[in-house]
């Protein structure tokens, strides 16, 4: 069936355009006017209307045994979610998997990231985003805290073992990518070490976390896996810490590497509490760093939950949990934490986060480097993101914010003297373009010709955060699935992960190791297809 | 394959079309057992859900005390792999953790190569009020006596005791008292300790009393603690409930969104206050039979073929074990998460998997509930 979107004002970075134009899609696929046929079979009207690419989110923690603990943790945040449900549908509203597409899928976005998948739990985490509908998810498998890699490391093994490890991993865990927390500090925890940076060493490993931050990075790459290394820095939120994300963007040494949530690791040490903006040094580095790439982290005022596999963080930060529960969790691999926070407008340190957000973008030489996240839920709740495009878009609102916050939170941020305001296509760029780009997805992110047909069409209003929170159509793979802002179906999303090559003689190392070490056998982590959903729900990505 | 309908062998589509009829018609209907894989969970979570149901599990009395406290107080939590490993004291609070698993302190104390580990003393194994036959060589074992009644004041006098508070032996008396004050020392002295204990053994009190030590012992060192989890899959099917409504077990459908209550939506009572009028109950993992307290609703039940019952169900419809007869995803304690569980026999059994039958009788009922 070919249909048609009339009139519509089409915005798609990835090819330059934003003009009024018609956009054709069949099969699932977006295609060029087709020569022959004069008329489509659906034609949509939506003059004056904003066509974009369906969204795509690269760092949102949607799944999983941690975020499924917080929601056990948090009954009191079950009844949040409530308020924000829009549609009724019987006994999904919540925070649940269903609610998660659901929300989602309204504000145009049709492909998200977990970007933190325990490798030992990743049959739960896809079995939970089998459970998320509409969107198309994937996601990041943790390694670097790991004692089979951090062994390699100490043994000196050869590039080839640990690119066959990485291999097997994402294999077994049919994730989209790599992702390090805290490399090593997780390890650290174990041993009762509270702070951890770049070129400090696991106890007893000698291992420093440079060293597991190189080998990953380079085995990632020699895989050819299409999302580059993910890295999670470390001394996350810790006043001053600017030093880690610059280190560790040298580190990189001009190949490619993800560092995630830039915000939380935008901190310097000025003003009376020694706490401020470093965005300046941030974007600076990242402008003369091309191969470097960021998403946000942006916080937004309000209660929420931090989620992290970051043990050795959430250890330290269970002292600011609000309400006053946390749980802190020492895994095999690694672990996780999950402590409830409460961002306030009238604290200066969070006002401080919020506007580093903001500037991070706001700052950017470079916005396809630069990519939207709220680190969800650890900033804010992915639902909230219409009122950050809101505030990129819009001086005037930014203003009525800044208004609300401490007067030494202007002084030592910057956001007060950026009068910049992102246009619709930056915005598409930062939600759509950029990261489909990152994550290697060529066919998702943009309107040419081939694309998946993921469209958010949008209605033109000046209140952004309205405009945003709602589409007024939005199309999965083709098929319909929100009209005027409601969702009208619930298809299966897909799950897209990388198709790696490696040696299997790795297999009986690690077998080896299980068996020692923990008196297990390997095979039941490895998360069969099959026992997920339909074995179609797959779609794998070629690496390089 | 064996399905009956008032105890006469019948067809299957009979059989799913009558059990719709009876979930369609209740006013509540008890969606319970629950002992299923993770496939099954899900399946009878959107039974419950259509059919305006609740959700219980045949052992989740000592989970759901679990979670409420969770819910209220969070606390430190690990993996039997990091006590096999990194743990340099392990106290097993109760009998049960031993009786549920006979081969824990053999996994948790390995004869051959461990991960690097904090402490450098010989490694500790306390069992307060536990029996273990098979003392690993190597490791000292301390005996620790005291009855299940006192456990709440045992571990509130521990957790005194760790915290360096006053403690009155009055209650425990003088032999208790030292034992745990020396346990105490130990737990303080030790690098990495670990508590183990079951939820189905113990009180909400008792547990608290273990998060607050084990709080306490990590303001200055690392500490952790192991719940040894409910049979029949219960912590699987729990998450599943997670992730499906955001709340534990013990969930209703009936009043449209998700509405959880430990004490309310619990088996036993929903059925002897005659509050339920209908009865789905499901036992694939062991052969346990629906309450007594049953016998005057309708059943329907899913169980493994042997399942010997007090009352005739009124649909009985056997399915296989999952992880034996099928594949399944089930949660493992001795891995710590859920896990892949391949079936024993090859080809599968013919039998259905409780997910099947679920979904055949899910096939029957609309979207608005009715069969």
């Amino acid at each position: 069936m070919l249909i048609k979107l009339k009139g519509g004002r089409v915005i798609d970075p990835a090819h330059n355009r934003d003009e009024v134009a018609d956009i054709y899609f069949e099969n699932g696929r977006i295609c060029r006017k087709p020569m022959l046929r004069s008329n489509a079979d659906v034609t949509y009207d939506i003059s004056g209307k904003i066509v974009m690419a369906g969204g795509v989110d690269v760092h949102s923690h949607i799944a999983g045994g941690n975020v499924n603990s917080a929601r056990l943790l948090l009954p009191e945040h079950q009844a949040r979610w409530r308020a924000h449900a829009m549609v009724k549908a019987p006994g999904s509203a919540g925070w649940t998997a269903h609610e998660t597409g659901k929300r989602y899928a309204q504000m145009g976005f049709t492909t998200v990231i977990e970007p933190a998948i325990l490798p030992e739990h990743a049959l739960q985490a896809h079995m939970e985003m089998a459970e998320i509908p509409i969107i198309d998810t994937g996601g990041l498998a943790v390694l670097g805290n790991d004692d089979f890699l951090l062994g390699l490391l100490r043994k000196g093994a050869g590039k080839q073992e640990i690119a066959d490890y990485i291999g097997w991993t994402l294999d077994a865990t049919k994730c989209l990518g790599i992702k390090t927390i805290n490399a090593g500090g997780a390890a650290a925890i174990k041993f009762n070490t509270r702070k951890f940076s770049l070129d400090d060493e696991v106890p007893m490993y000698g291992v420093s976390s440079r060293q597991i931050v190189k080998a990953l990075q380079l085995a990632v790459k020699d895989l050819g896996v299409r999302h580059p290394l993910h890295v999670h820095c470390n001394n996350l939120g810790v006043a001053g810490n600017v030093g880690s994300a610059l280190d560790t963007m040298d580190a990189a040494e001009g190949l490619p590497m993800h560092l995630a949530h830039i915000q939380f690791y935008g901190y310097g040490t000025e003003g009376k509490r020694g706490f401020s903006s470093a965005t300046p040094e941030i974007a600076e580095k990242m402008a003369a760093n091309k191969n470097v790439t960021v998403d946000v982290g942006q916080v937004l005022f309000g209660p929420t939950v931090t989620i992290s596999c970051d043990v050795l963080r959430q250890f330290e930060g269970r002292a600011a949990a609000s309400p006053k529960k946390w749980i802190i969790y020492d895994g095999n691999e690694s672990g996780g934490g999950i402590v409830p926070y409460r961002y306030k407008a009238n604290n200066y340190v969070n006002a401080i986060q919020w506007a580093i957000g903001l500037e991070s973008v706001l700052m950017s030489q470079n916005l396809w480097n630069v990519v939207f996240s709220t680190d969800h839920p650890n900033g804010a709740n992915f639902t909230r993101y219409p009122e950050i495009i809101h505030l990129l878009m819009d001086k005037d609102e930014r203003e009525r914010w800044l208004e609300t916050v401490p007067k030494a939170s202007r002084t030592h941020s910057h956001l007060s003297e950026i009068d910049r305001n992102l246009s619709l296509s930056e915005i598409a760029i930062i939600t759509r373009c950029g990261p489909a780009r990152m994550i290697g997805a060529d066919d998702r992110g943009h309107l040419g010709d081939g694309a998946i047909a993921d469209i958010a069409i949008y209605d033109d209003k000046t209140n952004r955060t309205e405009m945003f929170d709602k589409a007024h159509l939005v199309f999965k793979s083709g098929e319909l699935v929100v009209e005027n802002g409601e969702v009208v179906k619930y298809p299966k999303g897909k799950c897209i992960r990388a198709d790696v090559r490696y040696n299997n003689n790795i297999k009986s190392r690690i077998d080896n190791f299980y068996d020692t070490i923990y008196g297990v056998s390997s095979d039941p982590y490895v998360v069969p297809e099959t026992l997920v959903d339909d074995a179609a729900r797959f779609e794998a990505i070629p690496c390089r | 394959m064996n399905i009956h309908v008032n105890g006469q062998e019948t067809g299957e589509e009979q059989a799913f079309k009558a059990a719709a009829k009876i979930l369609s018609n209740a006013s509540l209907p008890l969606i319970a057992g629950l002992g299923t894989d993770i496939a099954g969970a899900k399946a009878a979570l959107t039974l419950a859900a259509k059919t305006g149901g609740v959700v219980d599990h045949l052992a989740s009395d000592g989970l759901m005390r679990e979670m409420r406290l969770q819910s209220y107080t969070g606390g430190f939590t690990t993996t039997a792999g990091e006590a096999r490993n990194r743990a340099d004291l392990i106290l097993v609070v109760g009998k049960t953790p031993l009786v549920r698993e006979p081969d824990l302190v053999k996994r948790l104390f390995p004869t051959g190569e461990r991960l690097p580990h904090p402490g450098e003393e010989p490694r500790k194994l306390i069992l307060l009020t536990g029996r273990c036959e098979q003392v690993p060589s190597g490791v000292t074992v301390t005996q620790i006596d005291g009855t299940n009644s006192n456990m709440e004041i045992s571990l509130g006098c521990l957790s005194a005791y760790v915290k360096d508070m006053p403690v009155s032996a009055d209650k425990i008396g003088e032999a208790n008292a030292a034992a745990l004050k020396a346990t105490a020392e130990k737990l303080q002295a030790a690098k990495f300790p670990i508590i183990v204990f079951a939820p189905d053994e113990l009180s909400e009190p008792a547990m608290h009393c273990i998060r607050d030590l084990v709080v306490t012992l990590n303001v200055d060192e690392r500490a952790s603690s192991i719940a040894i989890s409910g049979r029949d899959n219960a912590t699987g099917v729990n998450q599943v409930c997670g992730w499906r409504t955001g709340h534990p077990l013990r969930t209703s459908f009936a009043r449209g969104g998700p509405d959880h209550d430990p004490y309310l939506y619990e088996t036993n009572r929903l059925l002897t206050s005659g509050e339920v009028d209908a009865l789905l109950w499901i036992t694939s993992l062991t052969k346990t039979p629906p309450p007594t307290t049953a016998a005057n609703i309708p059943q329907i039940v899913l169980s493994v073929p042997g399942t010997q019952f007090s009352k005739t169900p009124d649909i009985l419809i056997e399915i296989g074990e999952p992880g034996a007869d099928h594949d399944a995803a089930l949660f493992r304690p001795e891995y710590g998460a859920i896990v892949a569980t391949k079936a024993k026999v090859n080809p599968p059994a013919g039998l259905f998997s409780a997910a099947d039958a679920l979904n055949k009788i899910l096939q029957q009922i609309s979207d608005s509930g009715e069969a």
